[in-house]
């Protein structure tokens, strides 16, 4: 591999990183729309007043599977998402925050 | 400029840090919530509602209560629940307190009463699936929770 080749190289790479770590958290955020959103009263899920008189077949326990699977993913997605944020521009917070202190 | 930029770091990095705190606040509050559904239901006379499946292959107790300021009771019934087979159950009565037990698959088999005259109940609606009936003369409201 050439100079050439290298800078192309990590070029591409310095376009890549950040548009996947975007992406996962983006991802990690938008997955919220696709939870039932069951609100949480005296600590049980509540199931949405309208399920019940629409005359749909109502799966308690596979609402609470999905809203319990998709609020995981979505936590893991973020917190891996704002880590890589963190780390990616590590130099720019650092820079920011140490040029605050010094002032 | 700089300070544009330093202010740019600034808030992109607080709504980064709000999203991510929602984010996972809510999902460790969804987790730890224990397996449970509350249905809180309103029924016109004569009503029924939609047919609800609990978990299968394992035990759910079920809790419910009429809320009606006239006719209250509170109900319980430990069921399991063997896809397209059939649903067991044992459990205790509102208003005469009696021991129940049964199984069945056929449509509107009683299940428990959920009130003190009799007339709002649990039926089977199928082998899989449950529903609320209100037999009353009055629209009825109250609740019903899963635990499995």
């Amino acid at each position: 591999m050439n100079s050439n080749d290298l800078k192309t190289f990590r070029r591409s790479n310095a376009l890549w990183l950040p548009f996947a770590i975007w992406t996962i958290f983006l991802a990690g955020v938008l997955l919220q729309l696709f939870s039932p959103h069951l609100q949480i009263a005296h600590n049980a899920f509540v199931i949405p007043p309208d399920a019940i008189r629409q005359g749909m077949l109502l799966d308690p326990t596979a609402l609470v599977r999905q809203e319990k699977t998709i609020q995981l993913l979505s936590a893991l997605l973020v917190l891996a998402g704002a880590t890589g944020l963190a780390l990616l521009y590590r130099h720019t917070l650092l820079r920011h925050f140490w040029d605050k202190g010094q002032n | 400029m700089n300070t544009l930029h330093r202010i740019g770091v600034f808030a992109a990095s607080l709504l980064i840090l709000a999203a991510l705190s929602e984010v996972v606040g809510k999902a460790a509050v969804t987790i730890a919530t224990p397996n449970s559904a509350v249905i809180n239901y309103t029924l016109a006379s004569g009503a029924t509602s939609s047919p609800v499946t609990p978990a299968t292959n394992q035990p759910v107790i079920i809790i419910g209560s009429n809320t009606g300021t006239t006719d209250f009771a509170v109900s319980t019934v430990t069921m399991v629940h063997i896809p397209t087979i059939m649903m067991r159950w044992i459990g205790i009565e509102a208003g005469t307190g009696a021991v129940i037990h049964n199984g069945s698959s056929a449509l509107g088999t009683h299940i428990i009463w959920l009130d003190e005259s009799d007339k709002i109940d649990l039926e089977v609606f199928s082998a899989d699936q449950f529903v609320i009936h209100n037999g009353a003369s009055t629209s009825e409201s109250g609740t019903v929770k899963l635990i499995w």
